[in-house]
Formats: structure tokens, sequence, C-alpha cells
């Protein structure tokens, strides 16, 4: 039984040594197996300009569903595609036209509140209070918005959503969800309630 | 009568030059209108604009005219709006830009500098509309570095008119980067840089830099990164991609270094040059491990493996000299042998 014992201990201690000679002579070797992986080129020069672009898709307005009657949820979405070979990337930013964002008339619904201002959440609101806010999905969505988190619009201040700073890929789909809820103890004023929401496609500097 | 003569021929004289005056107005003004042309282009339910951004030398007082052009490739007629805005930068280093909207940015604004020669125009499905931006610093304007953007934007389609409850607007901006000539400061510094993780198990590795703008103008930063091992010896070098970063912000660019296999401590040298030529130059390390566990786990259970192979090798069999056979070597079973 100790003769097994010590004939493991032995093997542990042979293979320990091994394993530190292994990663000796690697750090000593590393430089030459670095350079050995740089290959060798002979290059000739052929020039092509093609133009920096920046574009962006116009989806078409929204029409939120379903009408609240009386109290609860209503969403909507809309997604913008953005595209460039500019070696920096691009970002797209949302902004509302007025605060709040949906308004008819002289009644509105109050933008939504989140507990720390500009950090997106899981949507809450009160019975009493009616709220529109937004969320952003993506392969380049800002993770803030990931598992539907929401956040209310800032007047016309620009709200980044998404951003690649990877350089030039294919057109990047940026979906920002839109959802609207009247709790149940408010009443809302009837009317036909309208925000007007503007995106921005801007390269890096 | 000589007299006469020489008046009429002064009259005639500045008759031509002011008929080639009339003339000169209007052929120079057709030099800077915009031109439409359309071309058989897809149908991609989007627009694009060209170029991008516009980094500028200019003097106070100094005019200059750039082209910019609209391709509508939304497969409809739409009406396109530009207008001009002021942005600047952040302190937040993941935040390059900041649209101000119709505020001022006070010393770097330019949004009153820049005239695109049309405000709104009305473009068919592949057209192609090719347009001038002029852009004046006037005679008072501040040294260093000032900002706007020309942004083009148009509203959607309206499928079911006021019964739509959210409008949407979509807007592509060009950038607009001027470094007015003048007393312009350079002054930045590294207040960040690091790897993703201090302790690694493989590459590739993470470099994270933000570089800080103290000065009046905007710098575009240069780095490379050197990577040395335990032993000093240079094992890789990453060139980090050159990053704009403007005046009085900060601005975070990031590199990778693919290298899979890593063992021991490693020390990462980064220098950054940035300034008029990248005369000017900052430096800082920062220092990571790496053990690759999981190989060294397979090992150790290879060379235990090893290990007993040898012992059961060496307990049933025994290499033997070939009497009288020189260097041979016999392998023998010890126990048929005896």
């Amino acid at each position: 039984m100790n003769k097994n014992k010590n004939k493991f201990k032995k093997a542990c201690a042979f293979s320990l040594v091994l394993v530190l000679i292994s990663g000796a002579v690697y750090i000593s070797l590393e430089p030459a197996i670095i350079r050995a992986s740089a290959t060798a080129n002979d290059s000739a020069n052929v020039n092509l300009a093609v133009d920096p672009t920046l574009s962006i898709s116009s989806p078409a307005d929204v029409s939120m569903s379903p009408d609240i009657t009386g109290s609860g949820a209503s969403t909507g979405s809309a997604a913008w595609a953005v595209t460039t070979n500019s070696v920096t990337g691009w970002k797209l930013e949302v902004n509302a036209s007025a605060s709040p964002a949906m308004v008819s008339g002289a009644n509105t619904f109050a933008d939504y509140t989140e507990t720390t201002l500009g950090t997106p959440e899981a949507w809450s609101i009160l019975a009493t209070a009616s709220e529109f806010g937004f969320t952003a999905t993506g392969s380049f969505a800002e993770a803030k918005y990931t598992s539907s988190k929401y956040q209310g619009f800032q007047g016309t201040t620009k709200i980044q959503v998404a951003h690649n700073s990877t350089g030039p890929d294919a057109a990047d789909t940026t979906t920002v969800g839109f959802k609207a809820e009247v709790g149940a103890s408010k009443v809302q004023p009837t009317g036909n309630y309208q925000a007007v929401i503007t995106a921005t496609a801007t390269s890096l500097p | 009568m000589i007299k006469n003569k020489a008046a009429n021929t002064c009259s005639v004289i500045l008759g031509l030059l002011l008929a080639s005056g009339l003339f000169f107005v209007p052929f120079h003004q057709k030099a800077l209108a915009y031109t439409i042309q359309n071309y058989q282009e897809n149908v991609e339910d989007r627009f694009v604009i060209s170029p991008v951004n516009l980094e500028l030398d200019l003097s106070p007082g100094e005019t200059t005219t750039q082209s910019m052009m609209i391709v509508n490739r939304l497969g409809r007629t739409a009406d396109f709006s530009l207008s001009t805005e002021d942005f600047q930068g952040s302190t937040n280093p993941d935040q390059a830009t900041v649209f101000l909207g119709d505020q001022s940015s006070g010393v770097t604004s330019a949004k009153d500098w820049i005239k695109p020669e049309v405000t709104d125009i009305n473009l068919n499905h592949g057209d192609r509309l090719s347009l001038s931006v002029t852009i004046t610093v006037p005679q008072n304007a501040s040294a260093g570095s000032h900002y706007a953007a020309v942004f083009v934007s148009v509203n959607s389609q309206n499928p079911n008119g006021d019964k739509n409850n959210v409008q949407l607007v979509s807007r592509a901006g060009l950038l607009i980067l001027i470094n007015v000539a003048g007393q312009n400061m350079e002054a930045g510094q590294l207040t960040e840089f690091k790897t993703d993780k201090v302790f690694y198990k493989n590459g590739p590795v993470e470099f994270s830099t933000v570089f800080q703008n103290n000065g009046n103008v905007y710098e575009k930063a240069t780095a490379e990164i050197s990577i040395t091992n335990i032993l000093g010896a240079e094992v890789g070098h990453v060139t980090v991609p050159d990053w704009v970063v403007l005046s009085n912000s900060s601005r975070r660019q990031t590199a990778q270094w693919p290298n899979k296999w890593l063992f021991g401590r490693y020390t990462a040298h980064i220098t950054v040059f940035y300034g008029f030529g990248g005369n000017l130059k900052l430096e800082r390390d920062v220092v990571f491990y790496a053990f690759p566990w999981h190989v060294a786990l397979i090992l150790i259970l290879i060379f235990i493996a090893i290990y007993y192979l040898i012992k059961y090798l060496a307990s049933k069999f025994e290499i033997k000299r070939k009497p009288g056979a020189g260097s041979q070597a016999e392998i023998s079973d010890p126990e048929n042998n005896g």
C-alpha cells in the first residue's frame, strides 16, 4: 500500500518536474517560436480608392398595438440598419422631438422613469402612472438594454443605443422597441397619442 | 477727333470687361451648383452619405468648399433635409462624440461656419446628389479645434396616416473637424493602460488604453505595444489602431495580442505618439501572468502514464547485450529467459 503511494508520489513529482522543464523550455524558445510563425512576404502595390460612406435605413412609422382600453400596455418596434466602411465604426443614437415624447394635444404619457436616471431597467410603472419608453436589441445594441430593459427618452438629448467600433461590416440592424402603459388606477384622457423619434447614425471619428 | 476715338475704344473695352464679368458670374455659380444623376441603384431601403468625416486645417477668415454626396436607395422618392449641429468630446472615454442639437458648444462651435448648398431637396430612388459645403472661418475665430456635423435626414413612410403613434426620422451625419491656426496647445496623458485580465489561462490578451486630451486641438494618437516575457525577450508586438481624441476629452482604444500560447510573467509596454507629426510621446507598462493550467494538467496525466508505463516495462522486460555481438541490443522476456 505504502509502496504504491510512494510510487504515485514519485510519478507526480516526475510529471511536475517535466511540466516545469517544458514551461522553461517554452519561455526560452518563445521569441524564436513567435518569429517562426511570422511569414515573409513579397508584395506589389495595386491601388483602388473606395469612398468612405455611411448609410442608415428608413423604417416605416410605427403603429403601436393593441390600442389601450382604459389601462394596459401597448408595444411597437422599428429596426434601423447602419452600414459604414469607415475603419473606426459607427454609433446609433435616438432622441425624441419633445419632452415628454408621447403627446396628444395637452395630454401626455410621461417619459419612462428609471430608478437611476439613464440606467435601463425591467419595465415597471406605478398603477397611478402612464409612461412611454424604449429598449434596444441587436448584435451591436448597448449591453445595458439586454433582457428587455427599458429607458425613457430625455427630450432632444441623444441616447446611444448601439455602436460598432470593430470597423467595416455588413449592415448592422438595431431594433428599438417602444412600450407605453397606462396603470390600473390612472385615468388617461382619450386621444391619438404620437411621438416623433429621430435615429442618428454617425461614424466614430 | 483722336480724343473721341480713344474714348470710344475705352468704352468698348469697358463694355467687353463688364460683359465678360457678367458671363463669369453664372459660370462661377454653375461650378458650385449641385448636380443630381440617376443610377440604377438597388432598392436597399437606405440612403447613403459620403464622405463620413472631414479634417481641415484653416486660418481665420479662410473659406473652403468641400464636396458631399447623398444617394437615395430607399426605393421611393423622399424629401431630404440638411442641417448643421455642434458636437464635442466627452470625459467618458467610451463616448467619442456628444451632439448638441440646437445648442452651441461655445468655444469649439462651428455649426454657423458651415453652409450646405441646399437645405431641402426631393430625390427620386437612384438619385445621387453631389453638393458643395462651404466652410467659412470667421476672422475672430479662436485658435484650436472646432467641430460640427452636417446631418442629412429623411422622414419615414407613413402607411397608416395619423394612426401611427411613433413617427420616425432617420439621420446620417458627416463629421467636420476644423483646426484653426493660431496658438494651439497640445497636451495629453495616458489615464489607463490595462489588460482585460491579470491572470490568463491562454490568449488572446485584450489591451485597453485611455488617452486624455488636455489641449485645445484634437489629437490623432498612434500607439505600439511591445510585449516581453520573464526573460526580457520580446515575444509580441501589437499596433494599436489610430484613434482621434477631441480636445478636452478622453477616449478609449482597444487592441488585441492574438497569441494563444502563454506561459509565465509578461510585461506590455505601450508607446503612444501624438501631436503634430507624432512628435509627442507617452509610455506606460502593464504586467500580466499566464499559466495554461488545462494544458499542464493534461501533460501531468500524460507524464504519470508514461512513468507507470516505463515502470511496467522495466518490471517485465530487460535490455540485454548479446554475448559477443558488439553493441546490438536485444529485448528479451526476463520470465522466459530466467
